[in-house]
């Protein structure tokens, strides 16, 4: 594979990790946070001081920028996730440039504006998709199980699910925690293959795009979601499309996406990966054309 | 009526919510007792769904104290009131859209399924066991109901009458002592609501769930109560048998005026 196609898979591959954070938050759970950026920057930033100033190596500065993150965002949830869904907006969105506006104020630390140099490049490809597959099977198991009808109980009629004895707030919590956990991953990751990082990376229109992912693929699919960032993260480099193209490209799909087809491309579809499901269909399938009793 | 007349279940004492200047409900009492079908009635507006919020957590009484076995219930939050064993069901039908029929019933079963937030990331194999105990329970509940077969679809798409017994089936399977039906019996039909009745007597007696409805059904009412509340202007005017309620002069004021 050049090197041209295997660094475009690996940042498709970085943004996939953050794409996932923001579909379970704002696709599932009805959270729409501004703030995903933020929690990308403090991923890219402290795994990088921790390895550049600090000399640890490269998985103990990822696991210490995710503590960070956790620690950030059990603060920032912890006010802003009783707010509504506007105001929450909002506050995400004032994270996000707090997060930036720190990165360029305190220069002794993150170099301001000019950002870090230098940080070795020793996450490729194969390290990626590693990490990826894995953070969809975590996503994958999230939305099987009661988690993910907690989501969507709680983005439908909050009140409701509390009646239904969801702990509303404590699951809040735990999805945007989550999902500040794979954003802290997604922007260590992407730390690590560039080799230099700058505030002007984590502007508020990086987590635009990731929201136009999530809307494009559709709120309810965690494969559209997956397909929808693949597509739209390579589709503009094969076309050759400058980066000043991309917000306009990007702009275009979601306003088609929004008239024709509102539930996203995938609406509930979910690709079924699960080879035991997929056998256990086709089983079914055979039992039901010889007119068999079907029980499972 | 009853012959077996268990112990308090549920005791409102003095209950009272304000809201700014308007009294929703004043200084309201009442003590259901286990094993027991009763109602509230009233006019519009009197007040019951106002108590049913006030049981439930959803509103804070301004003064009041409510009991739900030994443990004082009012002031914590519904979440934690509905783990204790009171379920209900909403006037304006409340189902989860986007989730279907058989994940609507599952997603109220959550709460009893024994498996934390990591292990269930990360797929542990104890993990698919509870989750196919909760499905299996949730099956159970929507055969109970005559849902079954719909368990494939989404909520939105069913006809009115069968919304409503999801409902109950969706509270049910918070596995409640004390369930709360408000209004089970708005736009059915004569036919559903026989049918209905027939659900709410075999909650009643093969689960074991002592029931408190708010109804202006009064067919309904009267034929499958033991035991009436009833509600005006936030106040109590009357508490009996069905029979004494139906002869009693201040409701048939409140009902036909003077």
């Amino acid at each position: 594979m050049s090197a041209f196609y295997s660094s475009m898979l690996t940042f498709a591959g970085i943004n996939l990790i953050a794409v996932l954070g923001v579909f379970l938050l704002i696709g599932l759970t009805g959270l729409f946070s501004f703030g995903q950026v933020g929690f990308m920057a403090i991923g890219a930033y402290v795994s990088s001081i921790a390895c550049l100033q600090w000399g640890l190596p490269l998985w103990a500065g990822i696991l210490i920028s995710i503590a960070f993150a956790l620690i950030v965002g059990l603060f920032i949830g912890a006010i802003t996730l009783k707010l509504r869904t506007d105001y929450f907006a909002l506050a995400t969105y004032g994270f996000a440039e707090v997060v930036k506006t720190a990165l360029i104020y305190f220069s002794d630390i993150t170099g301001g504006s000019m950002g870090i140099f230098g940080i070795p490049t020793s996450v490729n490809l194969p390290v990626v998709a590693i990490i990826a597959v894995i953070c969809i099977v975590i996503c994958a198991n999230f939305k099987k199980l009661k988690f993910g009808r907690n989501s969507l109980a709680v983005r439908n009629d909050p009140l409701a699910a509390e009646i239904m004895g969801i702990n509303t707030f404590a699951h809040k919590m735990k999805v945007f925690l989550l999902s500040a956990v794979l954003g802290a991953l997604s922007g260590a990751l992407l730390a690590f293959s560039t080799s230099y990082i700058e505030p002007e990376m984590f502007n508020w229109s990086k987590s635009v795009e990731l929201i136009i992912i999530v809307f494009f693929g559709g709120l309810n699919s965690l494969s559209g979601a997956v397909f929808a960032t693949l597509f739209l993260s390579l589709l503009p480099e094969l076309l050759r499309f400058g980066s000043e193209w991309r917000m306009v490209l990007f702009t275009f799909i979601i306003i088609v996406t929004i008239i024709f087809k509102p539930t996203g491309l995938f609406g509930y579809f979910e690709i079924p990966l699960n080879p035991v499901s997929i056998a256990k269909k086709v089983r079914s399938h055979r039992r039901m054309k010889r007119g068999e009793c079907d029980a499972g | 009526m009853n012959a077996m007349p268990g112990e308090t279940l549920l005791a409102i004492n003095g209950l009272t919510i304000q809201f700014g200047g308007l009294v929703a409900v004043n200084n309201f009492s009442m003590e259901l007792r286990e094993g027991r079908i009763a109602g509230i009635i009233g006019p519009n507006g009197a007040g019951k769904t106002t108590v049913f919020n006030a049981i439930t957590g959803v509103y804070k009484p301004t003064a009041g104290e409510i009991c739900f076995k030994a443990d004082t219930i009012s002031g914590i939050a519904p979440y934690e009131i509905t783990r204790k064993g009171i379920a209900r069901t909403f006037q304006n039908i409340r189902l989860f859209k986007g989730l279907n029929v058989l994940s609507n019933v599952m997603a109220a079963a959550g709460f009893r399924a024994q498996y934390g937030f990591f292990g269930g990331l990360l797929g542990l194999p104890g993990v698919w066991k509870h989750e196919r105990n909760i499905e299996s329970e949730a099956r159970k509940y929507l055969e109970l109901v005559d849902l079954l077969d719909c368990q494939y679809l989404l909520p939105e798409n069913l006809p009115y009458g069968l919304q409503r017994k999801l409902e109950i089936a969706r509270a049910l399977a918070t596995k409640p002592g004390l369930i709360l039906l408000d209004e089970p019996a708005a736009g059915l039909n004569p036919n559903e609501v026989r049918e209905l009745m027939e659900l709410i007597r075999k909650i009643h007696h093969e689960l074991g769930i002592t029931v408190l409805l708010i109804e202006h059904h009064m067919e309904m009412v009267m034929g499958i109560c033991e035991e009436l509340w009833v509600l005006n202007f936030g106040k109590m005017i009357a508490h009996g048998t069905p029979a004494e309620i139906q002869c009693n002069q201040e409701v048939l004021k409140a009902y036909l005026g003077d």
